[in-house]
């Protein structure tokens, strides 16, 4: 080796040895500061004698870097170096110890090298740990990779390649891996789904680039000028009205500043585009300030404050927004900055949505890593109540949206915390399928069967007092229906039962109830001496037609085992009722946890617990006119009453049959399907 | 049963299609049971009333002649012939007796208060 060449080797080595020439630069100023004047080849030894200790210094640090380095990973995956390494033979997978902390920067830097020197590859990178996994298609890449590297013959198993970390220089480590990357990935906080750039979801409206850059720019400046309100663990900003987080609705009555002008312009493209004439124009705004980091746990707007479309713009940085359908149907959606998405109908009133808390999201095989991520919210404050399709997750339709995920009849059965085998209504039996096949084939001409007779009028008269014993809560919505009708209104409740709500409203109207059953309608009047009840049939009212203002028909219709005696009861409540009086209607739900159907027709037993029970019967020296079934572990006697329960929609096609009736409103409330039907001629 | 609730009941046995509203009253009991006054509710009842079935009943069970067989709204700021509607429809409840449809003949037992209006079979 010539002089020069020698040279040239010891600078190359100066060069790569950088870092550890910064620390051995302090021996030389040494050495110079001695004041000793060095000849050429004094210098030049001197030289080697440093490029040595460097060298020996490099290959220390690297040893040192690669035992730890092969311990760490050894000890985060609780398996052995062999387990997890190939030393001697070349695999498709590589290891990379990089030393930061899985942030952007170590991604982004190995990927760029990689790709340069061996193209297509997945890289993974867990978030606060310094070492990466990189798959290849194909075991020449991982080769590819390995020759570029530089190594050290004295240590074993060591390619390496110095690095530039933004502005910091760290040599890089590279090992074939022995085992998969679904080996290792076990308990990592970066075990969580990819998302796309495009997701079907029913109502999801999604679209990238929705406004420019300079737009972008524009809008972050302004935002930017005024006046964040801090929360917990984000900044907003609200405009056009006050929103209230506790209740997670606004306050309507508190008008904000108005939604700034700067904001004009995206304004009038969602109007054009989105809302469509299709709601009131879009007067509320949240802009929130994400992190990385951040995220919001999963929810749905509150039905009753907004209208249906809500939009959302996302600025400054993408992030991954989760989807999860009552039926456990996951979706993720990456929204890259500046891109709009719209929710509506299914997805904006029933799926949950939300974002994952952390600095990292997978998209299509990528990292995308999180920066500061501004959004705006849009949403139009409704003045009516909601009437969405989506009753189950509708606190206007009779759902309590705090008890909604424990008892909301739609999400699958393990949702639930516990199944409660009682509440199984089991399939009928071959006598009761028998009876009502039967009573199913006659033209029953407006009279109740035979199975409404054994299975309905026979047994609520043998229950009553029970029965009654458990119904003396009014459900609130029905109450304040009462409570609402003007003042001298003539009001039927039709199949009253123990009359509660005969004396449940203010006074003002007057009402009458009626039921089949002279047990229940005895204890309706013992309520008080100016309750007003009759024992009268539903199918045959004893009033005139056209007197009254309104009647109620809670639980009843359910009990008719055919839609044309269904219709009949129907018809004549209509008949009672005047032109523009209004009738409500409640019939039990399929859909509802309260019971579990298999079938709609159903036999549904109510244990009569003893003392309510005729003795007699009790000891099986009587019978009564229906099937019925001594309990002695329960000391009680089962009935059983027949119901049809009645699957959504299934009242409103039922009353799409009668001619002179219009459906205000139909809702769910406590395992009922409700509708309010109005007469609207005779 | 309250006479205001007795102006709504009519007999509907099959095919009895005439005479059969009001229903005869048969009293065997009944009972003054006071209430509040009020007359905005009741203003407002009146249009809804059948005033010549009121006017029947009333004359066939009080032998009340002064009854007007006619409503006539000058009646509503009669104070005194307001209470006495308030008297006829709200507080006077007939406890024990029948209820007779004059086209058919057939009768419906009160008894506690309650008039039995469920027909038979045959009725229906």
């Amino acid at each position: 080796m010539s002089q020069e060449e020698a040279k040239q080797n010891l600078e190359d080595i100066e060069k790569s040895n950088q870092v550890q020439n910064n620390i051995q630069q302090k021996d030389g100023e040494q050495q110079i500061q001695d004041g000793k004047q060095l000849s050429p080849e004094e210098e030049l030894k001197l030289r080697e004698k440093k490029a040595k200790k460097a060298l020996n210094a490099k290959i220390y640090d690297l040893q040192k870097k690669l035992s730890r380095g092969i311990q760490v990973i050894s000890q985060t995956e609780g398996k052995t170096p062999e387990e997890l390494f190939s030393f001697k033979e070349a695999t498709s997978n590589l290891f990379v110890l990089h030393f930061g902390i899985g942030e952007e920067v170590d991604y982004v830097t190995v990927k760029d090298y990689v790709n340069s020197v061996a193209g297509t590859h997945k890289l993974t990178v867990f978030p606060g740990l310094g070492y990466g996994y990189i798959q290849f298609d194909d075991v020449k890449k991982a080769e590819q990779t390995i020759n570029s590297l530089e190594r050290f013959e004295q240590i074993e198993n060591c390619h390496y390649k110095e690095m530039t970390y933004e502005k910091k220089t760290r040599p890089t480590l590279f090992l074939y891996a022995h085992c998969k990357l679904t080996d290792i990935c076990q308990n990592k906080n970066n075990d969580f789904p990819e998302a796309s750039r495009k997701v079907d979801a029913p109502g999801l409206l999604f679209q990238e680039e929705f406004i420019t850059q300079d737009y972008e720019k524009l809008i972050m400046e302004e935002i930017d000028k005024k006046e964040w309100n801090r929360l917990a663990k984000r900044k907003v900003q609200h405009y056009g009205y006050e929103f209230l987080y506790g209740i997670n609705s606004i306050n309507k009555d508190n008008k904000k500043d108005p939604i700034p002008d700067f904001l004009n312009n995206l304004m009038q493209t969602i109007s054009k585009e989105v809302i469509k004439g299709e709601q009131p124009e879009l007067d509320q705004l949240t802009i929130n300030d994400y992190y990385p980091g951040d995220g919001i746990a999963p929810h749905f707007d509150t039905h009753s404050p907004f209208e249906e479309k809500i939009v959302i713009v996302s600025l400054n940085s993408g992030i991954v927004m989760s989807f999860k359908s009552y039926k456990n149907e996951e979706k993720h959606l990456f929204l890259p900055p500046r891109s709009i998405l719209v929710l509506s109908g299914e997805v904006r009133y029933a799926w949950f949505h939300s974002i994952a808390s952390r600095k990292v999201d997978k998209v299509e095989g990528d990292f995308n890593f999180r920066r500061r991520r501004v959004s705006l919210t849009f949403r139009t404050v409704q003045f009516k109540p909601c009437r969405c399709a989506y009753p189950f997750f509708c606190e206007d339709q009779g759902y309590d949206p705090v008890t909604m995920k424990k008892n909301n009849p739609l999400l699958p059965r393990d949702y639930h915390a516990k199944d409660d085998s009682t509440k199984v209504v089991a399939p009928k039996s071959e006598e009761e399928q028998k009876i009502l096949d039967e009573v199913q084939q006659v033209i029953t001409d407006g009279k109740p069967t035979n199975l409404e007779q054994k299975y309905v009028y026979e047994v609520y008269e043998k229950i009553a007092p029970h029965f009654s014993h458990t119904r003396y809560n009014p459900w609130p919505k029905i109450e304040s229906f009462l409570k609402g009708l003007e003042p001298g209104s003539l009001v039927a409740d039709i199949g009253c039962g123990n009359g509660k709500y005969l004396d449940c409203h203010n006074g003002d109207i007057y009402m009458i109830g009626t039921d089949r059953s002279e047990n229940l309608i005895s204890l309706a009047r013992n309520r008080g001496e100016e309750i007003q009840v009759f024992s009268a049939d539903c199918l045959k009212l004893p009033w005139v037609s056209s007197k009254f203002d309104n009647a109620i028909s809670i639980a009843v219709i359910h009990h008719f085992s055919t839609p044309e005696l269904r219709i009949h009861a129907i018809n004549e409540i209509l008949r009672i009722l005047k032109v523009g009086g209004e009738a409500l209607i409640y019939v039990w739900a399929f859909e509802q946890t309260e019971k579990s159907f298999s079938e709609q027709d159903v036999f549904v037993p109510w244990n009569l617990q003893n003392k309510y029970e005729d003795e007699k019967v009790v000891k099986g020296e009587i019978k009564p006119n229906t099937d019925i079934q001594i309990n002695e572990a329960k000391q009680s006697v089962v009935y059983k009453r027949y119901y049809h329960v009645f699957k959504k929609g299934e009242l409103e096609e039922l009353i799409s049959r009668i001619p002179n009736c219009k459906i205000n409103d139909s809702y769910y409330d406590h395992a009922n399907w409700v509708v309010k039907i109005e007469k609207t001629s005779e | 049963m309250r006479l205001l609730s007795h102006n709504l009941l009519q007999c509907n046995v099959k095919n009895c299609k005439s005479n059969n509203f009001p229903l005869k009253i048969q009293v065997d009991k009944s009972n003054i049971i006071n209430c509040e006054f009020r007359k905005e509710p009741l203003v407002k009842l009146i249009p809804k009333l059948d005033w010549s079935a009121l006017a029947i009943t009333v004359h066939n069970l009080a032998k009340n002649k002064d009854f007007p067989e006619k409503y006539n709204p000058a009646l509503l700021d009669d104070l005194k012939f307001m209470q006495d509607l308030h008297r006829i429809l709200m507080e006077t409840h007939i406890i024990e007796g029948a209820l007779i449809c004059e086209g058919c003949n057939k009768r419906y037992p009160i008894k506690n208060g309650i008039p039995n209006m469920i027909l038979n079979d045959e009725e229906v």
